[in-house]
């Protein structure tokens, strides 16, 4: 690790206002209010798009917020309107509390004036150059590197990832998670106070994804670094993640811990995108301190907890997740903190770690997930009449 | 690319100047190269000339004047039309390089009368001598050649050949000759018209459906000859084929009569010459009987001042003066009657 | 891994302020400069020519009935070069890049052989092979087929006939589209391939579903070029064109120029600015088809290049590669040589009278000489310093995006809508003379080639900018590299192999080029194109023969060199053909 502090050059122009030592606020990507349109084209009939909705967004030091959504849900957008590859139409970012972007004052400062850190989807690196010259393309930009401190930042960043001696050969040579771990070297070596991953993992096979992922894991637990990571995978975005933002349509839905936003999404949409999970459309009835009346088509449910924002009449999913779903023998008889219903099974699969039931009850269907040995004492089969019991307090009523 | 350069063809034009060589013996011989004019072109000590003629006419002549006068002349070398586009835009911007100029069509400097001295006995006084027909303001015809047939002797024993305009259309010659493309230059169009104020539109037509093919270049037309890839080339200049001839190549020329076309090659002075003396100097003794026996030393020319070639010319032949001034609207009549365009 | 991989206070290391003025000043001016060059002569053509304006001169010029049969004509030639070239041009550029046809790196340098002949030599070396009575090849063939009692007419075998003449603008053509082809397949990611390969596709099926739809910027930019430049030839058509009596535009166009004076300058320069709209027209026509929906491009994911195995069709297209090789290049060269030996053209070939009296007669002479070594400077001149501005301006052009990208665009094929000689007549014109009083020097000629060259090489440059991905250029930027640091160590060089390309064609096309230097060059300053002139009027074709051989052995010392010296070190598969 380099422990010497490089000395800084000054330039003539553009001195950089800020102290180099933070004046430590634990805010290291501070977004608010921005805004992101791409201009359509009326005269074809393409509408304006707004890419990016008014969103807010904090990463603390040490913090990993990953972006989950689908594509086109601005989450891209986002993280390269906090790198300055995408000019905001309004807003303001800062990072590491230099305003990096204000649309009040005007600033905008070049993503090369940003110090930052990026893997790229594609990894982007560059082919024409060997993998030291990749690695030391960072340092060159920084004041206090001479050609041996490169030399020697390079190789222990190469070392620590586990690329060593690949150092004299070309991109092109190297497999897809070598070129990924230089790409990741890349990132790192300039000590960069954020680093921004964009979906960097999508394009190695399932394998390697999870041995990177492992590794990234790993590297932030003793780095803490503080970074944004885009993906589209909710399990990649699970093991990541500090914090999750789930995005739709240019507006981060939820913000929270990935245990909250699993077991208390605040939409179907958010719910949905996480894991899978039952639903049957219903209508409140009445609610009172948070507890809520709901009618749907297997019944009449209460459910507590629901948001303040619910009111009489609103319509919403009632919903579980297939691993809160009970199954027993036909015949026993509900308790007060749990839903029973009669079902059919329809059919039973093996996967593994767990089997999955699909279940037809009151003409609608139903999944239940059991680890496997959950059926060395109940094995039934398909067609075999069964009970499914929703615990009430896994029951949740989520909005549209 | 294509030009047509006259070095001289025959011809027989009766003049009838008193001047022969014998009128330089004498004492023409001694106004021939003023020494005033000597002086001060040796003082210029060099002078350069734009021409649509061969090198291979144009260098010797240099020689022969760098030795006699230690002048040193330069050529520019080009077809016509884009000599004049270089002269014109030289003219145009008051940057003239050229101190004479060499082409054979009276146009350049009929158009442009501005751009050129006016030719007086003053000035070269070789003009006093030289027959008044081939002299306008300010220009003067050097030489002459008669348009011709080229053909390759193998193929088209000699006696065999076509020997005047009508032949072409004869069935025999169908698919095998070249025609030079008369739209590429002035002398090729003043043939198309001449030959059609003889035989008629109907001539013309005879030979449209004769299936030849079309060069634009006199040079390729008597190399694709000799080669053997066409009977013959019509119409042409012999210079095209001296240079073949010279090789030993199975390629003679037929001066084609029915009418005998004649072309004219002209020199002028230009008026804003950077090095005017050594102009006229050049010019004066190329009019001397020195400069025309030179001239005829290097190939077979018709200097108009030698109509009976007493001095190694050509004699000048008897023939139909080409029309520089054909209608627009007529060249392009003409041009569609033979079938050269659309 | 340690803790070190991140410095525990990443934001001590400052990044030096970046200085991005001077660049943007410095593509600022190369851009006003090229506007002047380009502009400033084609305004004093087109203010002399057409102002006052005269409604007449343009119906005139517009109506002509030759006008009409001569476009025509024009479009059946520029149709069928296209639809003929470009996939045989790409079919090539794929069986060398991605397939197991080529063997060893020489294979790449073949399809591109041809370049190194300027058409007028191709032209003319083609008519001594083909020339129905007195031609190498087809003499024998046709006595041959006589022989065994078939009664052919040696007419309807003519080179010069519409057949002969798309055979030789395909030959011509072939390779310029092969070279934009096989840079972009160079750079293409074989695991598209890969994965077609892998979903059972067969081998041709790969070719046009994958490989193909993968590199459509350059095929696009092929077609672009082919018809651009066919519109443009003039050697071919004035050879073997004129000679059927098929009337082509360059012809025409040359026609007015050069074989009446006064030149019809002001018709020329109304076909000029009709053709300039033309080509723009087709040049924003085939941006819209190509951007429609997207290409691939050079990812930064490394790119090993797995080439297909053709199996039993391996030999067979390598016979066709040859073949093609055979008719381009070697047999028309051959028959230069030949030529260039004898002392007149002929098509008995008599051993005892071939000597080297043509090349002799070259080197002797001091102005020969100097024209071989000016034109040689001004190839290697005029080439680079287009391909850089092109490749600059490619590059800005793709950074301003949208109608400033179009605008830049256009403007850079402006020049191809001029003719040469017209154009060559405005550079004198505008600085010949005060306040520049450059006439007779080379730095006239070097602008005027500079112009008149920028659209081949700018299409090459914006095909291959194409191909570099967004990505590489962002990560530069990210890890705090200057624009101009991002220019010269990441898209110059990712964009070299394209821009060599352009280099090549460049460098040949200007070592021929005869119409500027009719009106720029002279005594004082001459170039190849000035002795190619006076011969074609008043040589031999033994001597032109001779002219073209000595600009194919230039131009392929040239070209090799700077092929092989300049060739990319990384895995990626450029090297002529990459490297074209």
């Amino acid at each position: 690790m380099k422990s010497e502090q490089p000395v800084r050059k000054s330039y003539g122009e553009k001195q950089v206002t800020e102290s180099p030592i933070r004046v430590s606020s634990g805010i290291t990507v501070d977004v608010q209010r921005l805004h992101k349109v791409y201009r359509g084209n009326a005269r074809k009939g393409h509408p304006d798009v707004l890419a990016v909705d008014d969103v807010d967004l904090t990463v603390r030091e040490g913090e990993l917020v990953v972006l989950l959504g689908p594509s086109g849900c601005g989450k891209t957008t986002l993280l390269r309107c906090i790198a300055g590859l995408e000019r905001p139409a309004s807003g303001e970012i800062k990072i590491n509390d230099r305003v990096v972007y204000s649309s009040k004052n005007g600033t905008y400062v070049p993503p090369e004036d940003r110090r930052i850190g990026m893997m790229f989807q594609s990894y982007a690196l560059w082919p024409h150059m060997t993998v030291f010259q990749n690695v030391a393309y960072p340092l060159a930009s920084l004041t206090g590197y001479d050609k041996e401190s490169t030399a020697a930042r390079v190789q222990e960043v190469l070392t620590n990832l586990g690329v060593a001696g690949l150092d004299h050969r070309y991109p092109g040579e190297l497999s897809g998670g070598q070129q990924q771990r230089v790409a990741l070297a890349r990132a790192l070596v300039g000590s960069p106070s954020v680093l921004l991953f964009d979906e960097p993992l999508s394009n190695v096979d399932a394998k390697v994804r999870r041995r990177l992922r492992a590794q990234l894991r790993d590297l932030k637990k003793q780095t803490s670094f503080a970074g944004v990571y885009v993906t589209h995978d909710q399990e990649e975005a699970m093991e990541l993640a500090d914090t999750l933002a789930v995005m739709e349509n240019g507006k981060i839905r939820q913000l929270a811990p990935s245990r909250e936003v699993y077991t208390r999404p605040v939409s179907i949409y958010v719910a949905d995108f996480v894991g899978e999970i039952n639903r049957w459309k219903g209508r409140v009835e009445s609610v009172a301190n948070g507890t809520a009346e709901i009618s749907t088509e297997l019944g009449r449910f209460t459910v507590t907890d629901v948001p303040g924002t619910v009111s009489r009449d609103s319509t919403g999913w009632l919903a579980i997740r297939p691993e809160r779903v009970g199954l027993t023998p036909a015949g026993g008889v509900a308790d007060d903190k749990t839903h029973r219903f009669r079902g059919k099974l329809r059919d039973a699969i093996f996967f593994g770690a767990r089997f999955e039931y699909r279940i037809v009850m009151a003409g609608t269907e139903i999944t239940a997930w059991l680890p496997d040995g959950a059926q060395y004492n109940f094995q039934p089969l398909a067609g075999d009449e069964i009970d499914v019991i929703l615990p009430k307090d896994s029951v949740r009523w989520l909005a549209e | 690319m294509s030009h047509f350069n006259p070095l001289l063809a025959a011809g027989a034009v009766a003049l009838t100047l008193a001047f022969t060589g014998s009128a330089s013996a004498q004492g023409i011989g001694h106004i021939e190269q003023p020494d005033a004019l000597i002086k001060a072109a040796q003082k210029e000590g060099k002078f350069m000339i734009y021409t649509s003629a061969d090198e291979s006419q144009t260098k010797p002549l240099f020689a022969a004047f760098e030795k006699k006068f230690g002048i040193k002349g330069d050529f520019v070398r080009f077809p016509t039309g884009p000599l004049m586009q270089r002269f014109a835009s030289e003219a145009d911007g008051r940057n003239v390089q050229a101190d004479l100029l060499s082409v054979s069509s009276p146009i350049p400097y009929e158009d442009k009368p501005e751009w050129f001295a006016d030719l007086t006995p003053q000035a070269v006084p070789n003009l006093a001598k030289w027959p008044a027909q081939w002299v306008a303001k300010n220009h003067f015809t050097w030489t002459t050649e008669i348009v011709s047939l080229a053909y390759n002797t193998d193929l088209v024993p000699k006696g065999t050949q076509p020997t005047k305009w009508t032949d072409l259309t004869d069935p025999k010659w169908k698919g095998k000759f070249l025609l030079t493309d008369p739209q590429v230059a002035d002398n090729y169009l003043g043939w198309l018209d001449a030959v059609e104020k003889v035989n008629g539109m109907d001539f013309l037509k005879k030979i449209s459906v004769q299936d030849y093919k079309v060069t634009q270049s006199g040079a390729s037309g008597a190399q694709m000859v000799a080669a053997g890839a066409h009977l013959f080339n019509a119409p042409t200049f012999p210079s095209f084929s001296n240079v073949l001839i010279a090789k030993q190549a199975p390629i003679a020329v037929q001066y084609m009569s029915g009418p005998s076309v004649l072309s004219p090659r002209d020199y002028g002075i230009v008026k804003a010459a950077p090095q005017p003396n050594a102009a006229r100097l050049f010019l004066n003794w190329l009019m001397s009987d020195e400069g025309t026996k030179a001239t005829c030393a290097i190939a077979a020319y018709s200097v108009t001042s030698d109509p009976e070639g007493k001095l190694g010319c050509i004699p000048v032949r008897d023939g139909m003066a080409m029309d520089f001034k054909v209608p627009e609207a007529r060249k392009q009549a003409l041009a569609k009657a033979i079938g050269v365009a659309k | 891994m340690a803790g070190g991989v991140v410095a525990a206070t990443p934001s001590l290391v400052e990044r030096r302020p970046v200085r991005r003025v001077p660049i943007l000043i410095a593509a600022g001016l190369l851009l006003l400069a090229v506007l002047f060059i380009v502009f400033y002569p084609i305004g004093i053509i087109v203010v002399r020519a057409i102002f006052p304006f005269d409604a007449q001169l343009w119906v005139t010029t517009l109506t002509a009935p030759a006008l009409g049969v001569a476009v025509r004509n024009t479009m059946i030639i520029a149709a069928f070069t296209t639809t003929i070239s470009v996939p045989l041009g790409v079919f090539f550029a794929w069986l060398i890049e991605r397939t197991d046809a080529r063997w060893g790196a020489l294979s790449r340098l073949l399809p591109v052989i041809p370049l190194l002949l300027p058409p007028v030599a191709m032209a003319i070396g083609w008519l001594f092979l083909a020339d129905p009575r007195a031609g190498f090849l087809a003499r024998p063939i046709i006595d041959g087929i006589q022989a065994i009692g078939i009664d052919v007419d040696p007419s309807t075998l003519a080179i010069q006939s519409w057949k002969g003449l798309i055979f030789l603008y395909v030959l011509w053509a072939v390779p310029h589209v092969y070279v934009v082809a096989a840079a972009a397949f160079s750079g293409l990611d074989p695991s598209l391939e890969e994965a077609a390969r892998m979903c059972g596709k067969g081998r041709m099926r790969c070719f046009w579903g994958v490989s193909l739809p993968a590199i459509r910027h350059a095929v696009g930019a092929s077609v672009l070029l082919c018809v651009i430049s066919s519109i443009g030839l003039y050697s071919i058509a004035a050879l073997l064109g004129s000679a059927a009596r098929i009337d082509i535009l360059s012809v025409y166009i040359y026609r007015l120029l050069n074989f009446s004076y006064p030149p019809k300058t002001g018709q020329a320069v109304v076909l000029g600015l009709v053709l300039m709209v033309v080509i723009g027209s087709i040049w924003l026509l085939q941006r819209k088809i190509a951007s429609r929906t997207g290409h691939a491009t050079i990812g930064g994911q490394g790119l090993r290049p797995n080439l297909l195995a053709l199996g039993g069709w391996k030999w067979p297209a390598r016979i066709l590669i040859v073949l093609y090789v055979l008719l381009t290049s070697v047999l028309p060269l051959l028959a230069l040589f030949i030529v260039a030996l004898q002392p007149f053209w002929r098509p008995n070939i008599v051993f005892a009278n071939l000597s080297f009296d043509n090349f002799a007669e070259f080197a002797s002479s001091a102005s020969s000489r100097a024209a071989i070594s000016n034109s040689a400077m001004l190839a290697i001149g005029t080439s680079t310093v287009v391909v850089l501005v092109a490749g600059l301006m490619a590059i800005a052009a793709k950074q301003l995006g949208g109608t400033r990208e179009k605008f830049l665009g256009v403007i850079t094929k402006m020049p191809t809508a001029i003719p040469h000689i017209v154009f060559a007549v405005g550079v004198l014109v505008a600085f010949g003379f005060a306040p520049f009083y450059l006439s007779g020097g080379w730095f006239i000629l070097f602008l005027c080639y500079l112009a008149v060259y920028l659209p081949s090489a700018s299409i090459a440059a914006e095909s291959s900018v194409q191909q570099v991905g967004n990505q590489l250029v962002e990560a530069s930027r990210i890890f705090g590299a200057s624009p101009s640091r991002t220019f010269f160590r990441v898209q110059l060089p990712l964009i070299l192999p394209g821009l060599a390309a352009g280099w090549a064609s460049i460098f040949a096309l200007v070592l021929g080029e005869l119409n500027a230097a009719a009106i720029l060059s002279g005594p004082r300053n001459p170039v190849i194109g000035y002795l190619i002139i006076t011969l074609f009027d008043n040589g031999t074709y033994s001597q032109l023969a001779a002219i073209g051989s000595i600009i194919g052995v230039v131009s392929a010392i040239t070209v090799s060199a700077v092929l092989i010296f300049g060739r990319p070190k990384y895995g990626r598969s450029v090297a002529i053909g990459g490297g074209q």
